[in-house]
């Protein structure tokens, strides 16, 4: 009774004072409006659709530009909590640094809104082309008075960021740079859960959870005086001093030496680094150095797997990217649109699976390599930038099960991406149209690995798919600073910084004094600031991995669990892995090579083609069986194998699948019909996870709430949730609220018990679940509660959830229909 | 051509097949039967198909596989026994082997040459081999060959012959063999069996001899369908005007028609109508009373010929639901094929005639057309798949643009009935093809009945089975005459378009990919008599439900198996796929299983069930904590009037006025 009453159609049609309407509008409450946020335009009375993970459909309330964001305030949001953790954007809003481009829907035309046009007619929809591909669509009432929605159409227009120099800053001084705000930033914690990597203790716990004896962690480019790309700490062999290792740098490009990245529990090592410097005159003692810096702790045999030819180039994934998203986002404002019949033509010829695929397959074929034991894996890109971190962090996710939890993917990210090589992060804004998507390649690689395997990864692509959008949102000092060397020294001007495309060439930011200190800006791994407590939970499965099962032989790179062990190597051998092949070209290590003449005294030479065909055995694709052995494959519990056997995904062209639930998030082409489509792309295992974890808390409930008072009404249960919510697309078909008591128990779906979601969740008893904490009991529920209705307002009223309100509602289908 | 499969084996007439059992090497006791202590049949072929979406392979197995593992299969559900011959083929009951050949090649075009063990039973082809490092096996029901084929075999001897089969289900294994005297001749035995109708032998789903306790054919009631659609009711009457199959011989005996027509008229309708086939009731509405009527078309002919009767049975179709003054009629053909259909008496609903009809042409094209497609499609899919052009191939199929005329056309009708309250009339040509597609598919959209494991059988009972999809002729079943241009993957594509909605509903259906996927292998494999014939009246004659055993059967002794652990029913909930070209996909876990390489590590079907268990143990506890926590409450206080008691609310009536 005390939950004030948000005015909804309903009200307003009986009143029909539209006036006054407007008035309790304007009173509703905007977040974050108290953190020095002003609001530039209000339009009342809009409806935004929702996409297919929302549920489809439409939800009316009032929309909102202020000056670094489109904010939608849904009619039946819940009043402030005013212990609610500030967040940056709700589940709702646009950044203004998101958007792409604005274009608006008229009576029979379509017009694009740049900063300087006019508008001769009044839209009716308002469509936002954003930059991490959603297509956001707001609709217009008739009731909506006309100068609003032109002044919020162009206030939108002028506002958002078009490409150009500094607007980054602006934009994030407009977001962050509050007092309020700055104050709040500098009072979150680091999630302590992940690696930062940017401390030795931080690199010691990497090489002891790896078990990586042998390694040490030196600091010797503390000052960036070696490389000034390098980490401040890098992981190198033990036997090697500072001193030595400092004598090395010279010998690679930009100084990038060979680095540690990642041990497997058999025991090999997976190393990353750039290209050997040649000119280059190699003293005796260097030699010694190098080659124990590149055999690490195994004496054994060193693979060096070539990246740079079989791999697209930046600017070949630039070009398939912008292709893929120009063919995805089917813009409406160009008419151009790919007719059905050549969807997958066109998509063929964008190469963005080709590029994934052939990631995906280098990947696997290192996981072989490193899976046979005692060897070192180098990974070598001219420059090791590029290709050298999908590869090796691929690697990791597909042998490292910890790297497929959120902590240990986000420590997967921090290492391999924004300490160890920190360039190819696309900073969104400024550059967003040469810099090279790689960072979004590699996230599209996770997620085919994941749609092939989900239930191996404790992240979801839920997960995945809020990593993609956040890197688009030059907010973040995880995608914006170049490198560790940046970050480190905000108020020093750079001058310079570095896109693979352009190369070197003068800063965007003159005034660089500022910058990136001021704001300070937040890690994106606080999922706080842009998701809520509910959108966050759906980043997990509650469910835990299974373990691998013994694999299938499909003839798909080398699938045998056997041991293969290279073994009787003799010590100092270097292989290099090139396009799937091993060979031992004499100059692979150019110190080797016989005009120096030193080599030969210090080193036996190594005859090392005789390794090969152990090698080729770790890769070779085992036993291709066209009729599975049906009677020993389904009987009996399999024995679950080494976690650490790596995912080998299907490489097939037709297993690469799009990543739909991203790319094809605008939903305006797919309108089949002029109504709402009910459709829910929920991944099958997601669903049941949360299924899962409902029914888990529903007995932590029970069992805690047996001496608490009784709850006292109904709340449905998630699954229903979905149901209400797919619900909101079109009241002709629904009728959930006016469902008659007792007899919709799904079956499947927990019934809706006499439950509370919020009011017995406490102390989380010892029979909950291990893997994830119930977290629901906060404010942070505020963002999604309109939808469910766990508000009494909401369940006397039930109609006024859904707009336009039926107004031919029909009663629900006679008994007669319900099969006997 | 003249390489025939029919012509060659009747040259080569060599001995009779009962040699190969003396000839065995290997078989010490030939024909020992062994008594496996476990492994039903069913149990059996579940997993064989289970291994074809999604199987696991446990490194290198010894060779005795087959017969050790038999014996730690799931405990004998129904005392049926599998016969083990010495050579380990598994037989069902009533299965008898016809020939053995030993130092038989598979071709196989994967992994190369096969050297292994040919069995040639009545009802399959089964290869074994275990010359590798884990046993080959090589299963394929006969049902599916659609021909066969001698094809050169370079490099292996003079005498050696190289035999393909071509399969109905995407696929075309190879084999090369030597014909020697000792050998009974492989073609003319797979030949006879193969296609025995052609050589007057039995369909083998007449010798088969499962004993199923539940009965499949029990599934589909008619009378008790349209009671669960609220018929009769003052507006339609069930009749038995067709019992004896009369009046329509490829319509079933039970019938839904309006009560305000005589069967007179009814007769007259049904001559001006294709094949007799004249407008009946398939589903209604339970609430604004809009009806799925369907039909052939109507004899118009190039004179324009007009039918009162039928002019009025329309009528009275709309006039039947008062919420409309409408009637749509939906024409699955191109309007120009309509068109020219009326030279050949064929034709449409002229709207001059028939006022308040209103008609739509779906543009859907012709059975002749989708077999192309689909044979396009085996070209792409097997035996290799080109991976540059992968996703133009697809394209040039045109497979997915025919599934999304379907799916768009179904939804279009499912939309009339539900946003527009308006009855429909649903006819092509002959109104048992593309008709059949577009009500099943539209009534799986509308009615969530249909999306049950149950419902959905009863959907294919009455809209394909007894309304007269030619099963027989579109499939071929038994028959040799391969290049029948009445054959057309029709049932395939509709399958293929419920897999669609699936994928985009995948809460929606109580039945799971397995499902389809089981369904479409028996649309084939003539094991169970469901899809045999081509009308009710056949099957009666053939006494098929005496003599056979249904799929159904087969499913519904084992439900888990085959359903959705994610199934929630969205009891009230009309479904509209996405039917842009972006949304759907190619069944590549269907059309392309054969590809080893296509086969996922983790085992999809495997996944479900674990979950469906762990669901089921999870929903279990919850269950009994509820009770645990209900009881606590009841005894604490007895006044406690909220118990949280799954179907306990307390009601605030949730339904009030707008």
């Amino acid at each position: 009774a005390s939950v004030r009453l948000p005015p909804t159609l309903a009200t307003r049609q009986q009143t029909g004072n539209l006036k006054s309407t407007i008035m309790a509008f304007s009173h509703f409450y905007l977040p974050l409006s108290s953190l020095g946020e002003c609001v530039l335009q209000r339009a009342v009375m809009v409806r935004k659709k929702l996409t297919a993970r929302e549920g489809r459909g439409w939800l009316s309330g009032t929309l909102y530009c202020t000056h670094f964001r489109v904010v939608f305030v849904p009619q039946d949001s819940p009043n402030p909590d005013d212990n609610a953790d500030l967040v940056l954007l709700g589940d709702h809003d646009v950044a203004l640094a998101s958007i792409e481009k604005v274009v608006v829907v008229g009576p029979n035309r379509t017009k694009l809104v740049t900063p300087n046009s006019s508008l001769k007619f009044t839209p009716e929809e308002l469509v936002l082309y954003c930059r991490d591909m959603r297509v956001i669509c707001f609709l217009f009432d008739r009731l909506t008075p006309d100068p609003q929605v032109i002044e919020i159409t162009y206030t939108i227009a002028k506002t958002y960021q078009p490409l150009k120099p500094g607007s980054v800053l602006s934009f994030q001084n407009a977001a962050l740079g509050s007092v309020e705000m700055k104050q709040f930033l500098s009072n979150r914690r680091r999630d302590a859960h992940m690696n930062w990597f940017d401390s030795t203790s931080d690199w010691e716990q990497e090489l002891e959870r790896c078990g990586a004896s042998g390694w040490r962690v030196s600091s010797v480019n503390d000052r960036f005086e070696m490389s000034t790309s390098l980490p401040r700490f890098i992981a190198v062999p033990q036997k090697v001093f500072d001193t030595e290792l400092k004598k090395s740098f010279a010998h690679f490009n930009e100084g990038r030496i060979p680095r540690w990245c990642w041990r497997h529990p058999r025991g090999s090592d997976l190393l990353r680094m750039a290209s050997f410097q040649n000119n280059i005159y190699h003293e005796k003692d260097d030699i010694r150095n190098l080659e124990m810096i590149l055999f690490g702790c195994q004496s054994s045999l060193c693979v060096v797997v070539e990246l740079g030819e079989e791999l697209p180039s930046p600017a070949d994934i630039q070009l398939a990217h912008s292709r893929l998203r120009t063919l995805c986002l089917g813009d409406i404002s160009t008419s151009v649109s790919v007719p059905d019949d050549k969807w997958l033509s066109t998509l063929e010829s964008t190469h963005w699976l080709d590029y994934t695929r052939s990631c995906l397959r280098k990947a696997s074929e290192v996981a072989c390599l490193l899976r046979g034991g005692h060897l070192t894996v180098a990974l070598q890109e001219p420059e090791d930038r590029d290709m050298s971190c999908v590869v090796s962090s691929l690697v990791q996710v597909m042998c490292d099960p910890h790297c497929r939890t959120q902590h240990g993917f986000q420590s997967l990210v921090q290492k391999e991406w924004v300490i160890l090589q920190p360039h190819q992060l696309p900073p969104p804004v400024t550059h967003d149209d040469n810099s090279a998507p790689v960072f979004l390649l590699f996230l599209d690689c996770v997620w085919q690995l994941w749609s092939q395997y989900p239930s191996l990864f404790q992240l979801t692509d839920d997960f995945l798919l809020a990593l993609h959008d956040s890197v688009h949102l030059p907010l973040f000092s995880t995608f914006l600073a170049n490198c560790q060397r940046e970050r480190c020294k905000p108020s020093q001007n750079l001058g310079q910084s570095y896109t693979p495309v352009n190369g070197w060439r003068d800063t965007l930011h003159p005034d660089s004094s500022s910058y990136p200190s001021d704001p300070p800006l937040p890690p994106v791994w606080d999922w706080s600031l842009q998701y809520s407590k509910q959108r966050q939970e759906c980043f997990t499965h509650p469910v835990p991995p299974t373990p691998p099962l013994q694999p299938l032989l499909n003839g798909n790179l080398n699938t045998n669990p056997d041991k293969h062990r290279v073994t009787d190597t003799i010590p100092g051998s270097v292989v290099l892995l090139s396009r799937g092949v091993f060979s031992c070209p004499a100059n692979l290590l150019p110190w080797r090579n016989s005009s120096s003449g030193i080599y030969k005294k210090s080193h036996r030479r190594a005859p090392s083609s005789e390794n090969v065909p152990g090698l080729e055995r770790l890769l070779k694709a085992w036993a291709l069986t066209e009729f599975p052995q049906v009677l020993t494959s389904t009987c009996g519990p399999q024995a679950p194998l080494d976690p650490y056997e790596p995912l080998l995904p299907l490489l097939m062209v037709p297993c690469m699948g799009l990543w739909k639930e991203c790319y094809l998030r605008g939903a305006l082409h797919a309108q089949a019909f002029s109504h709402p489509i009910s459709t829910n792309h929920l991944h099958p295992v997601e669903r049941l996870a949360q299924e899962v974890q409902q029914l888990k808390d529903k007995l932590a409930q029970v069992s805690t709430s047996t001496d608490t008072n009784p709850p006292t009404k109904p709340a449905e249960p998630r699954n229903a949730d979905t149901n209400l919510n797919q619900n909101t697309n079109n009241g002709t078909f629904l009728f959930p609220a006016s469902r008659p008591q007792g007899m919709g128990a799904p079956k499947a779906a927990p019934s809706p018990t006499s439950t509370t979601q919020h009011n017995s969740r406490g102390p989380t008893p010892s029979s909950a679940p291990p893997c994830r904490p119930s977290h629901k009991d906060n404010g942070g529920s505020n963002k999604h509660t309109f939808l469910f209705g766990h508000s009494s307002v909401a369940e006397t009223r039930p109609d006024q959830r859904y707009y336009p309100a039926p107004s031919n509602a029909k009663p629900p289908k006679s008994k007669s229909s319900i099969a006997s | 051509m003249e390489k025939q499969a029919g012509a060659a084996g009747a040259a080569d007439g060599v001995g009779p097949n009962k040699k190969s059992w003396g000839s065995q090497s290997s078989g010490a006791a030939t024909g020992d039967i062994l008594d496996c202590p476990s492994g039903s049949h069913v149990e059996w072929c579940k997993q064989l198909i289970a291994a074809t979406i999604s199987s696991q392979i446990s490194g290198p197995v010894p060779p005795d596989i087959v017969n050790r593992d038999n014996k730690i299969l799931p405990a004998l559900r129904y005392g049926s026994q599998v016969r083990m011959v010495q050579n380990q083929v598994p037989l069902l009951p009533g299965e008898t082997v016809q020939t053995t050949v030993q130092d038989v090649m598979y071709i196989c075009p994967f992994s190369g040459l096969v050297n292994g063990t040919l069995t040639i039973t009545d009802y399959k082809l089964y290869f074994t081999s275990v010359e590798r490092e884990s046993p080959f096996v090589l299963d394929v029901n006969l049902g599916v060959i659609s021909r066969l084929e001698i094809i050169s075999v370079p490099n292996q001897g003079e005498n050696t012959k190289g035999l393909e089969l071509v399969c109905k289900d995407i696929r075309s294994p190879r084999f090369a063999y030597k014909t020697e005297e000792s050998h009974p001749d492989v073609l003319e035995t797979l030949v006879k069996h193969a296609f025995p109708l052609s050589h007057n032998l039995p369909l083998f789903a007449f010798l088969y001899k499962e004993q199923i306790p539940v009965d499949g054919w029990k599934v589909y009631d008619p009378t008790a369908e349209y009671r669960r659609q609220g018929l009769p009711n003052e507006s339609w009457t069930i009749s038995k005007i067709n019992s004896t199959y009369e009046l329509c011989d490829t319509y079933p005996s039970i019938l839904v028609i309006p009560t305000n027509i005589t069967d007179e008229e009814v007769k007259r309708v049904a001559v001006f109508r294709a094949k007799n086939r004249f407008p009946v009731l398939s589903w209604i509405h339970p609430e604004s009373q809009a009806t799925i009527v369907r039909c052939s078309q109507p004899l118009v002919g190039p004179s324009e010929c007009r039918c009162k009767e039928d002019e009025r049975l329309l009528q009275i179709i709309m006039d039947a639901n008062a919420q409309s003054h409408k009637l749509t009629v939906f024409d699955a053909r191109q309007g120009s094929v309509a068109v020219t259909n009326k030279a050949k008496d064929g034709g449409y609903e002229s709207e001059t005639f028939y006022p308040n009809v209103e008609l739509n042409f779906l543009e859907i094209p012709n059975i002749h057309v989708m077999r192309e497609s689909l044979r396009k499609m085996k070209d792409v899919v097997y035996p290799t798949i080109d991976e540059d052009h992968w996703h133009s191939s697809i394209d040039q199929t045109h497979w997915l643009e025919y599934i999304r005329l379907l799916l768009a056309g179904a939804a279009k009708i499912a939309d009339k009935l539900e946003s527009g309250k308006t009855s429909v009339v649903v006819h092509c040509s002959d109104g048992w093809d593309r008709t059949a597609q577009l009500t099943s598919l539209a009534m799986l959209m509308l009615d969530s009945y249909y999306r049950t494991l149950h419902g959905f059988q009863v959907l294919v009972e009455k809209e394909w089975i007894s309304f007269g999809h030619k099963f027989a002729a579109r499939v071929g079943h038994g028959d040799e005459n391969h290049a029948n241009s009445e054959r057309s993957p029709l049932f395939v594509q509709f399958i293929d378009c419920v897999w669609q909605m699936t994928r985009q509903f995948p809460a929606a259906f109580e039945f799971n990919e397995l499902f389809l996927i089981t369904m479409l292998d028996h649309l084939y494999s003539c094991l169970f008599g469901t899809f045999l014939y081509n009308s009710e009246k056949e099957r009666a004659a053939k006494e098929v439900q005496t003599q056979t055993v249904s799929l159904w059967s087969y499913i519904n002794s084992q439900p888990e198996d085959f359903t959705n652990p994610f199934y929630v029913d969205y009891e009230h909930h009309v479904l509209y796929p996405l039917v842009s070209s972006r949304h759907l996909e190619l069944w590549t876990s269907y059309y392309a299983r054969w590809n080893p390489r296509m086969r996922p590590q983790v085992p999809v079907h495997q996944t479900l069930k674990e979950l469906l268990i762990l669901k089921a143990e999870l929903q279990r506890k919850v269950e009994e904590l509820q009770k645990e926590a209900y009881s606590h409450s009841h005894s604490q206080s007895s006044s406690s009037d909220h118990s949280p008691s799954p179907n306990h609310t307390t009601g605030t009536p949730l339904h009030s006025a707008v």
